[in-house]
């Protein structure tokens, strides 16, 4: 299987013309480490790594610059013997390029609380979960084109598209991503691509059409929603509704969750999916588990009139 | 009021969308109050609510459920209290396209959740189609900085099956929280 490519930007400074061509080169054979670079100038923000040479001073006032907006550094400089985030002057294209990979390979990396990512997860979900700067990317397969944004946390789809016509191609190897820069995408794809959709929306449609493709939640983790969904009434089964109220009312865990909505275990692990990756879920350590709904509420007998005729049935798991 | 909340009220300013939707879920032809408009009106609709929208459904034992359309115009809130009084619910309908979205919905919501405290609330988001650059999340988002932590949806006024989506939320929602 093949590994994903993620995507970096690496920004320059005082370079001369040929460390700056030599640090292009470097970066170009990165894509043979599915590293997909996009080289810049040092703008003082936005990016993943600095590479500055030149003057001292000048560099030294550059990787403050850097350190503040917490974007790590490899510094050319004269006489230097190499070490990690230092090269000396006269580097080879390989020399950059080895310390490149060796620094951009631990950006990013998951912190040791959060829940890995299962190998092999599509294209499209790694680029939504990239670093939620400003960041836009083109995905295409075939006519397919998809555009994520991570600073909004949505994607652009056509006119028409729908996300479960998405999910089903979410794992095909055949994806292919590029950056887009905001002026790129207003220009060229703001008018194709008109639709947004939220990436909770394509969580919950995954959950409902390829939830295998979801981090599971570990069994016994309570949990309650911060927020009541996006749900598009296409990917969310009536019979979803009422677990995913209880969840928004209270902290439950999966299966005292699938016991009082009559839902299977499985399909409650699945909504707890798509509420950890969408960010709605609040975890709570010693969750109480609710109480049984109150008897005898005021309107209980004709809310649950009213439920069944708007096709929801309340009682479900009640015994 | 000694018998159950019976009424489902649906309010929203001009081609919000609330007599499409009273109509996309009612079992009879509402009882409407329709008038065309004045050439100077900027929505793009022949005719506006100028009262209320009324239809009622049919449940079991032969009970009804009495469904409102209520224009959310401030020179009419005289009737809100009368229409909101025994409402299990409101579901506020407001149309992406119109000036500040945000706004008229708080607006309404702050209005209607003193007018009817013991009604669930929802909002449903009209006319994405038009608007499709309108994010959910973030309406959501905004409303839940104000103290409204309730289910806010997109919603074409048109389709049954949308509608009837956003009022089983909103039941859900009622369900669970009570």
């Amino acid at each position: 299987m093949n590994t994903p490519i993620r995507h970096f930007r690496v920004a320059h400074a005082g370079l001369d013309l040929l460390h700056g061509t030599r640090l292009k080169l470097a970066c170009s054979l990165l894509l043979a480490e599915r590293m997909d670079i996009r080289l810049q100038p040092w703008n003082g923000e936005q990016a993943d790594l600095l590479v500055v040479g030149g003057d001292p001073s000048a560099m030294a006032v550059l990787q403050q610059q850097a350190r503040t907006q917490g974007v790590k550094t490899l510094r050319i400089v004269r006489g230097a013997t190499a070490a990690p985030g230092l090269l000396p002057h006269g580097a080879s294209v390989r020399d950059i390029n080895q310390a490149l990979a060796g620094l951009l390979g631990a950006v990013g990396e998951p912190d040791a609380t959060e829940q890995p990512a299962p190998a092999g997860m599509p294209l499209l979900l790694r680029a939504m979960q990239a670093p939620a700067t400003a960041s836009l990317y083109l995905l295409q397969r075939g006519a397919t084109r998809v555009v994520v944004d991570t600073a909004t946390r949505s994607l652009a789809l056509p006119t028409g598209a729908s996300l479960s016509e998405i999910v089903p191609l979410l794992d095909d190897l055949a994806w292919s991503s590029t950056p887009l820069d905001a002026g790129t995408f207003q220009h060229q794809y703001v008018y194709l691509l008109p639709r947004r959709h939220s990436f909770e929306a394509l969580y919950f449609c995954i959950a409902r059409h390829r939830p295998q493709l979801l981090p599971a939640v570990a069994a016994g983790t309570s949990m309650q929603l911060l927020h009541w969904p996006d749900l598009d009434h296409r990917d969310v089964p009536a019979s979803w509704l009422l677990p995913i109220a209880r969840l928004h009312a209270a902290s439950w865990t999966s299966t005292a969750l699938a016991a009082a909505s009559g839902l299977p275990h499985d399909t409650v692990q699945f909504l707890f999916s798509a509420a950890a990756s969408s960010g709605l879920a609040k975890h709570q350590e010693n969750a109480v588990l609710p109480s049984p709904r109150p008897a005898g509420l005021r309107d209980s007998r004709f809310l649950t009139w009213v439920a069944r005729r708007f096709g929801l049935d309340l009682q479900a798991g009640r015994a | 009021m000694s018998g159950p909340a019976n009424k489902l009220v649906l309010v929203g300013g001009m081609g919000a969308g609330k007599t499409t939707a009273v109509r996309a879920i009612s079992d009879v032809e509402p009882i409407s109050t329709e008038m065309p408009l004045s050439e100077d009106a900027t929505a793009d609709k022949v005719e506006t609510t100028v009262a209320l929208d009324y239809s009622s459904i049919e449940l079991d034992d032969g009970e009804l459920l009495h469904l409102y359309g209520v224009p959310g115009q401030r020179y009419l809130d005289f009737m809100w209290p009368m229409v909101c009084e025994g409402a299990l619910g409101v579901i506020v309908l407001v149309s992406a396209g119109s000036p500040d979205p945000m706004a008229t919905t708080l607006e309404l919501l702050q209005e209607f959740s003193r007018i009817a405290p013991d009604a669930s609330l929802a909002v449903g988001i009209t006319r994405t189609d038009e608007h499709p650059q309108l994010l959910i999340p973030t309406v959501r988002d905004a409303l839940f900085a104000a103290g409204f932590r309730i289910p806010v949806l997109r919603v074409d006024a048109r389709s049954a099956a949308q509608v009837t989506f956003l009022v089983r939320s909103l039941l859900s929602h009622r369900y669970a929280d009570s």
